[in-house]
């Protein structure tokens, strides 16, 4: 009997919600993902594998291809030895690692994957330094799993399409990606996967299967892939500061997207509020900056 | 360039990625003691590069024990004269 593997996420309205993969489920992704890197000798992944880029990167593709995986997603700030056929998988903050060694991966085959948020300027540095890197970037949800892909490219950037993989489909929907298909997930208070799924992505579509991404809905960000609803936040801080709160999301070149947290307070430091909000925010990200205003900026 | 001065240079690059929270931490404070969440790995990181692009100096991540040197403002005192007199004697300060 097959055990479907739990994955959980922060969901859209930032309470946490898990989804199963079944293992033929994470077999066929593994597979489509095989066919984009090639061979390797080597994985070091900076995905953590609790989540399922990481697991699919980091533990499913070695597996397949039999290869050893070095895990580095507990330090961002080493790159570990590298072989000389490589695949690194990144998440945001990867690159800026990754920029700081371009000499070393001169010297090697570097195939390097990119997902969970945006991309950063670092990126686009490294992919513009090493004119044989190849740059493969994924779009998806722990709820589909990978959708698209496109490759990194340093000119053409965040315009770059993005192709839809062979198993998903678009559902007619003009604005927003709305998929079907084999590897949909199956939410914990689901007896079945759904037959198609609404993310949060918008798009413009550009061919049958090609699209450019224009952003997302909703006041999600994802801090160096990490997902954080912002109404979520500033909720907990209403409850646990007794504070009028606003966060904002804003780019971050370290780790893609992040957000900068205002407040209006007589009494509370920003030291305070980032305390408070530490005993209650879970597994959500801590803000990037903290700013006591005496208005709100949206006031 | 007097300590005085380089202590003052690297407290506005500081403040400006930690935020005012950064301004009430004194200078041999561990910060990530006194930050907590405001001061991880990546932000670290940040304020690496940011310390970097003012000072001129090339910090490696591999030969350099960040995590002792970026741990404080002394610590990265220390770091930042001592390679910006390293520079000097080489003839290439910035």
């Amino acid at each position: 009997m097959s055990i479907d593997v739990p994955f959980a996420t922060s969901g859209t309205t930032g309470d946490p919600v898990t989804w199963f993969r079944t293992q033929d489920q994470l077999a066929a992704e593994t597979h489509l993902l095989a066919e984009l890197v090639g061979t390797v000798e080597q994985v070091v992944s900076f995905a953590p594998p609790h989540h399922l880029y990481g697991r699919l990167f980091g533990v499913e593709l070695p597996r397949l291809l039999g290869v050893d995986v070095v895990p580095a997603w507990d330090d961002p700030l080493t790159l570990p030895t590298l072989a000389t056929d490589v695949l690194i998988v990144c998440v945001p903050s990867t690159w800026s690692l990754l920029r700081r060694h371009l000499p070393t991966l001169a010297e090697r085959r570097v195939v390097a994957t990119h997902s969970t948020a945006r991309t950063t300027l670092s990126c686009y540095d490294v992919a513009a330094a090493l004119p044989g890197l190849a740059g493969i970037e994924l779009l998806g949800s722990t709820e589909t799993g990978a959708v698209a892909t496109r490759r990194i490219d340093p000119v053409e950037r965040h315009q770059t399409e993005w192709t839809l993989l062979p198993d998903v489909d678009q559902v007619a929907d003009p604005d927003r990606l709305h998929v079907r298909g084999p590897r949909i997930g199956r939410r914990h208070d689901m007896a079945r996967p759904p037959g198609s799924w609404l993310m949060p992505d918008l798009i413009t579509p550009t061919g049958p299967r090609t699209f450019r991404h224009l952003g997302r809905a909703g006041r999600l960000v994802k801090v160096n892939g990490k997902r954080c609803d912002l109404s979520a936040i500033e909720s907990l801080v209403r409850v646990t500061a007794q504070v009028e709160v606003e966060c904002v999301p804003v780019v971050d070149q370290i780790r893609g997207e992040h957000y900068d947290l205002y407040y209006t307070s007589e009494t509370l430091t920003p030291a305070d509020i980032r305390t408070r909000l530490a005993e209650v925010r879970g597994d959500n990200p801590a803000p990037r900056l903290v700013h006591r205003m005496e208005l709100l900026p949206s006031r | 360039m007097t300590e005085e001065s380089l202590r003052t240079r690297l407290r506005t690059v500081l403040t400006t990625r930690l935020g005012e929270g950064f301004a009430g931490v004194p200078d041999d404070a561990d910060l990530r003691d006194a930050l907590g969440d405001g001061y991880d790995s990546l932000t670290a990181m940040e304020c690496i590069t940011a310390v970097e692009e003012e000072f001129g100096v090339e910090v490696d991540m591999v030969a350099d024990d960040v995590r002792h040197w970026f741990g404080s403002v002394d610590r990265m005192l220390t770091f930042v004269g001592d390679r910006l007199e390293d520079a000097a004697v080489l003839g290439g300060p910035r």
